[in-house]
């Protein structure tokens, strides 16, 4: 069983270990980029979500490499993912592709089904074994990526971080099981704090929205690195590991994430699927943490997300800094984002010229 | 006190409900419909929505502006329509759809109960008495209004007339089909053409026998009973052929018609699909809605011929 499963930034480096670490040959697809979009747009209903496309994308590249069986999560909220692994298996069964696709969907489709779609890939080991360590791994990941977005305006030579960065990434798909990559990320993260740095106030922009084009840097058209090259430092609230915290382990242990129990107390108190509420709140929480910028990131038609941008349009003389909406599809352009995103931050520069703060940021 | 009640979007066809509960709770409260869409609705809410929003939800905007501006009314009533139906889910948009309002008029008074179906048809009640609670403080009162009223129907449309023959299925959300300026009165453009439009409506088949085809049920309520109707009529009725209604930017449509362009395609059923947005004119869906029928009349009356040239 040659197993392969889609790509959403740096997901890769923890399921590749993690099935390798079941006994399965894993095939990682091509990274995203543009033919994994056009072939994803053939075969995909028009006015689907990007996400849903490149992953279309993904499986037939992993295929031609040899794949005969894909993972994909399932769900059943109201959000579309939901019904991606479903669709995407009559999509490519009509499409003529031989593979197998193992969805597995959440418990609230009964617990028998859940254990037949999860058996056939996670019968094999232990998982209590194996399970800790997967989660250790996804936190370094993380961590190495937050240190990335923490150092690339502050290096001193430029483009230091990101020559270890795509070192990093390149290497990850030579590894082979959990120590393996345990040992990658360490030995990255010694040379990431290595990095010389020149200490500058710098201002951070905080990124909020649709977890998928916020976390796949092609997706996005790699704002994290345009916005870092201009000098800001980018925080953002969303990450594989906040992900599995928020949907496999708080649930669990009966807890909430407190931004968003604070923050969006006011302004949407259910959950409407989605991040939608996530955006909402940790847009509120950057502004209260003296942030100088919010870029909100999102799908074309992306349904939670149309309704948190509504709101934060309607909150935007409320909130004290600039708020930046942009909407991906596949016809963006990294032009046109760079325009917009030089003009973002210059008017986020003259603002605090003239308030002498940036503390002080207001529309007022 | 005046409450407005918008007859739009997810609230259409929910009105007569919530209008005779709130007159059996209250007798000074007033309810307004803000009626049928207009174009001036229309107009107002393209230009109070952000431009991703799904078309009906701009339309929903303007009956809500329209509400707020020309009736002046205290209070608009918006339940959180956050399932309608057993295990399923609202779409997003209209879950969230009472955020939006209240954010955008934060001067209005936004009443906002809970309507949560997804673990059975009996959480009527928790919404009604969350609802009541606006307009009374007696709670032994309520509860018996309550309790005799569950019994009436929560969505109520005009049901369609089925014939023997000619029969066009037009799919698509109850607010869109039953929505005559959104939807450029298709039902009437296919009966002048001399066909027998039938449109899928809430709780009326038993969905026992039907989700078996699908590769996983729906979980969105619009799209579970789209479909099930979908799934009912071809096998029960005599179709000519099908029209879905999509409307742009809708994400329940994105998935839900191309499942059934896929399944028409497999029964060999003419169809069409029309995709509305606040630019679409009268006269190109006409056109193409006769366009449609044309072609289906020409394959009836060439059913058994079979052309000698091979």
């Amino acid at each position: 069983m040659k197993i392969t499963f889609p790509h959403m930034g740096n997901l890769y480096m923890i399921a590749k270990p993690l099935f390798e670490e079941l006994g399965f040959e894993v095939i990682v697809p091509p990274p995203n980029n543009r033919k994994t979009l056009e072939i994803g747009k053939n075969y995909s209903p028009e006015f689907i979500c990007m996400p849903f496309k490149l992953n279309i994308g993904n499986f037939v590249q992993a295929i031609e490499m040899g794949a005969d069986t894909i993972v994909m999560f399932g769900g059943c909220g109201p959000c579309r993912f939901g019904y991606y692994g479903a669709l995407q298996k009559e999509i490519l069964k009509d499409a003529g592709f031989d593979v197998q696709m193992i969805v597995i969907e959440p418990l609230h489709y009964g617990i028998e089904n859940f254990l037949s779609e999860a058996g056939k890939v996670f019968a094999k080991k232990n998982l209590i074994g194996i399970l800790p360590k997967i989660y250790s791994l996804a936190k370094m990941i993380d961590r190495i990526e937050k240190r990335v977005h923490f150092l690339r305006p502050r290096e001193m030579v430029k483009g230091n971080v990101d020559r270890i960065y795509n070192r990093f990434r390149i290497e990850a798909l030579k590894t082979k099981g959990i120590e393996q990559m345990k040992k990658l990320t360490e030995a990255t993260t010694v040379l990431l704090d290595n990095v010389y740095v020149v200490d500058e106030n710098v201002k951070k922009i905080g990124i909020v929205g649709e977890i998928y084009t916020i976390i796949d840097d092609f997706a996005n058209l790699n704002i994290e690195k345009i916005i870092g090259d201009m000098g800001y430092e980018v925080e953002r609230n969303l990450y594989i590991s906040y992900w599995i915290d928020n949907h496999l382990i708080y649930p669990l242990l009966r807890k909430k994430d407190l931004v968003v129990k604070r923050y969006s107390k006011d302004i949407m108190e259910n959950l409407i699927g989605g991040h939608a509420r996530e955006t909402i709140a940790y847009a509120k929480w950057f502004e209260s943490k003296y942030f100088a910028g919010i870029v909100h990131v999102f799908p074309l038609t992306c349904m939670p997300e149309i309704v948190a941008k509504s709101v934060l349009a309607d909150l935007r003389n409320e909130l004290r800094v600039p708020l930046l909406h942009i909407v991906v599809d596949e016809m963006e352009s990294d032009v046109g984002l760079k325009t917009r995103l030089e003009a973002f931050l210059d008017l986020i520069e003259s603002r605090s010229e003239k308030s002498g703060q940036a503390k002080l940021l207001s529309w007022n | 006190m005046k409450i407005g009640i918008p007859n739009s979007f997810c609230y259409m066809g929910m009105e007569k409900f919530l209008a005779n509960f709130l007159s059996k709770i209250s007798d000074e409260s007033e309810v307004i419909f803000s009626g049928p869409t207009t174009n001036e609705m229309v107009e107002f809410g393209v230009q109070n929505s952000i431009e991703e929003i799904c078309m009906p939800a701009k339309a929903f905007i303007g009956h809500v502006e329209y509400l707020a501006k020309y009736q002046k009314v205290d209070a608009i009533l918006l339940p959180r329509l956050t399932s309608l139906r057993y295990r399923t889910y609202s779409c997003p948009k209209i879950i969230g759809i009472p955020d939006l309002v209240k954010t955008h008029y934060a001067n209005m008074r936004i009443i906002s109960p809970e309507l949560n179906l997804r673990n059975g048809m009996s959480y009527v009640n928790d919404f009604l008495v969350e609802l009541g609670k606006h307009f009374t403080n007696d709670k032994r009162r309520l509860k018996k209004i309550v309790e005799g009223f569950t019994n009436s129907e929560l969505l109520e449309y005009f049901p369609p007339i089925v014939k023997d023959k000619k029969n066009i299925l037009v799919l698509g959300h109850s607010y869109v089909i039953f929505d005559n300026n959104l939807n450029k009165g298709i039902l009437q453009i296919i009966k002048d053409s001399g066909y027998n439009p039938i449109y899928p409506l809430y709780h009326h088949i038993s969905d026992k026998d039907i989700t078996l085809e699908l590769p996983k049920p729906f979980f969105w309520s619009t799209a579970q009973n789209i479909y099930e109707y979908f799934y009912w009529a071809q096998k029960n009725l005599k179709l000519d052929g099908v029209v879905y209604l999509m409307t742009f930017g809708c994400g329940i449509d994105s998935i839900l018609e191309e499942v059934i362009r896929r399944s028409c395609k497999i029964l060999n059923l003419p169809y069409l699909c029309i995709t509305l947005d606040e630019h679409s004119a009268n006269v190109g869906i006409q056109t193409r809605i006769e366009a449609f029928i044309d072609m289906i009349g020409w394959r009836r009356e060439n059913e058994d011929y079979i052309s000698t040239h091979g």
